[in-house]
Order: structure tokens, then C-alpha cells, then sequence
């Protein structure tokens, strides 16, 4: 299930954000609610997973 | 995890996050205009802000001038007086309304895309999950 993680340290008030479990566009939409919330972060990077392409297996049917 | 950003929320981005917040930490009456003049500072070096907290509308902290919050390109800075933080307010007050704002903005993403929210505390640090 995709999630954002908020971490906040409450000694400091730095907030880390995550958004797992989604990739390529679905993650930059939920990035684009996340900066229309809380602004420019000052730490703004993409993952892995981002770049990970969904794996799709052919089926070939014979008749 | 597919993308990862940091906030470190020295200015206040989101008017409405930063009202949510105060209001969270006990200061839900503020005054709004352009160039507000803050009371209870030195004549020669007149203050202004955008938003204001009212030192009379502080009950329970007897502070010695108004709270504003000045509007700039990335977003509201805090302007108080020094000594109301250090004896009035206590030093991590901005600190504490940092985190309140971080929370509301949890809060206002769970809300937007229709979410769940789990929030547990471990020591100093709040995490906070919105599955969608």
C-alpha cells in the first residue's frame, strides 16, 4: 500500500518525507500535494524504486 | 521508498498550516494585514509582520511584545522578542510550533488524498504514516 512517512524531530523541527511504494508519476503527484502543503524541501531526491519499471510478463497463447 | 525530501521549516511556507499550528499550540487569535505594526517594541526600531499575535491576547504568558510573522519569498519568519523566548515562552517554543506544523500538514495530506493516518512517537521523534 503506498504511504508518505513523516519524520519529525522534535528537538529540531526538520521533517523527513518518504513516499513509498509508488513510482514514476503516481510518486511525483503525491510530491506535487506534498510541496503544495509544506513548501520547497531543502532535500528533494528521487530513489530507486522510483526508477523501477513494472515487470510485465508476456503470455502467448496458442490456439 | 521512491522519493525522499526534507523540510526544514525555518520560515513557514503555508498560511494555513501556520494558523492551524498556532491554534494547536494554544494561540488561535492572530491579526492579518499588510505591514502590522508590532506593540510592545522599542519605539526607535518599529516592527512590522503580516500576521500578529496580540500580547494581550496571551492570557497565560505576560509577554513583553507582540508575536509577527513577516511574510518573505519562501514563506512567514518568525519575529519575538528574545527575552519573551527565553523567560516567557521558553526557547523551543518555534521549535514546538515547527513540529505542530509538520503535524498539521500530515494531517491536511491524509484529508487530501483520502488516506488513513498512524502516528506514534518514539523518544524525540514523531513519525507519522498516511497510507493512500
Amino acid at each position: 500500500m503506498p504511504e508518505i512517512e513523516f519524520t519529525i524531530d522534535t528537538e529540531t523541527g526538520k521533517c523527513d518525507t518518504e513516499i513509498k511504494g509508488v513510482q514514476g508519476p503516481v510518486c511525483e503527484k503525491a510530491a506535487m500535494h506534498l510541496k503544495q502543503v509544506l513548501g520547497s524541501p531543502s532535500v528533494d531526491r528521487k530513489t530507486k524504486e522510483y526508477y523501477a519499471r513494472p515487470h510485465v510478463r508476456r503470455k502467448i497463447e496458442s490456439k | 521508498m521512491s522519493k525522499y525530501m526534507t523540510f526544514e521549516s525555518q520560515t513557514f511556507a503555508n498560511e494555513d498550516l501556520l494558523l492551524e499550528a498556532l491554534s494547536e499550540l494554544g494561540f488561535p487569535t492572530v491579526d492579518r494585514g499588510n505591514g502590522l505594526v508590532l506593540n510592545g517594541w522599542n519605539s526607535r526600531e518599529t516592527r512590522t509582520a503580516e500576521i500578529v499575535i496580540r500580547r494581550t491576547d496571551v492570557k497565560n504568558h505576560r509577554l513583553l511584545g507582540d508575536i509577527g510573522f513577516k511574510k518573505t519569498a519562501s514563506g512567514y519568519s518568525v519575529v519575538i522578542d528574545d527575552m519573551d523566548l527565553n523567560y516567557k515562552l521558553g526557547r523551543d517554543w518555534v521549535t514546538r510550533l515547527q513540529t505542530s506544523y509538520h503535524e498539521t500538514a500530515a494531517k491536511k495530506m491524509a484529508k487530501k488524498l483520502g488516506g488513513t493516518l498512524i502516528r506514534e512517537q518514539v523518544g524525540k521523534t514523531v513519525k507519522i504514516r498516511v497510507r493512500f
